[in-house]
């Protein structure tokens, strides 16, 4: 099955950053595909590669590697990301930044849209 | 659209106020740019996501932007699927008097049928 994720809360506070990425790797473990990654809202802040949290999971760090290792497209809203002064320059790699126009075509090209948010 | 299939049935349901958190104004910008991609848009307004189409808002004390007015002007956006649910409305002693759009009146298991039709429900 074809999936895309959509992630709409922020890291180190919410288990539904969390949860998106347990769940796109259980469902790569059992033979599907992540068509693209959708960060919208405080999602955006999923990927900032200047977190550095104190022996912990380093979660952008995490996607940047799920994104590498499985060739996913990772999508940070421009808007979300314009209004919580996530740049390019900030994003990790494999990130790009760009509009909703992206989620309403993962939505149509997936057979299931799965939601992270509160 | 990359693919050439039907446009896929996309429901954005509104479960919040409106500005105690961002959920409510993020909601309609995708809403309205998914119907900009030509997907087969509907919105459906439950629990405390009634008061997002209240009449009579005024955030300015709250420097927020006001939504209903762009609730208003959904049928300029071609989006006619419009639904609340019943009882959220009736618990909150709202009318459909109360309201800036229209919306067919859907009880629980007819709210819960709109939504098992959709191919994609995106929460709010």
């Amino acid at each position: 099955m074809k999936f895309g994720i959509l992630v709409l809360e922020g890291p180190y506070q919410h288990e539904a950053a969390d949860s998106a990425y347990q769940f796109a790797q259980a469902a790569i473990a059992k033979g599907h595909t992540i068509e693209g990654i959708f960060f919208y809202t405080d999602g955006v802040n999923n990927v900032n590669k200047f977190m550095k949290p104190p022996a912990e999971r380093v979660i952008s760090r995490r996607w940047a590697e799920f994104a590498e290792e499985h060739d996913v497209d990772m999508v940070a809203c421009v808007a979300g990301a314009i209004y919580r002064g996530m740049t390019k320059e900030i994003a990790t790699e494999h990130v790009r930044i760009a509009g909703l126009g992206q989620l309403a075509e993962l939505a149509q090209k997936t057979d299931r849209l799965v939601s992270f948010g509160d | 659209m990359t693919e050439n299939s039907e446009p896929k049935k996309v429901m954005v349901l509104m479960r919040r106020a409106p500005y105690g958190t961002f959920y409510i104004f993020e909601g309609l910008q995708t809403m309205l740019v998914m119907g900009a991609y030509e997907l087969d848009i509907s919105l459906a307004f439950a629990d405390d996501g009634v008061y997002a189409v209240t009449d009579g808002q005024d955030p300015s004390a709250l420097q927020m932007k006001p939504l209903a007015r762009t609730f208003r002007a959904l049928p300029d956006f071609d989006i006619d699927q419009i639904y609340i649910h019943k009882d959220s409305l009736e618990e909150r002693g709202l009318t459909l008097d109360d309201l800036v759009v229209e919306p067919e009146v859907l009880t629980s298991e007819e709210l819960a049928q709109v939504i098992a039709n959709q191919d994609v429900v995106l929460p709010f």
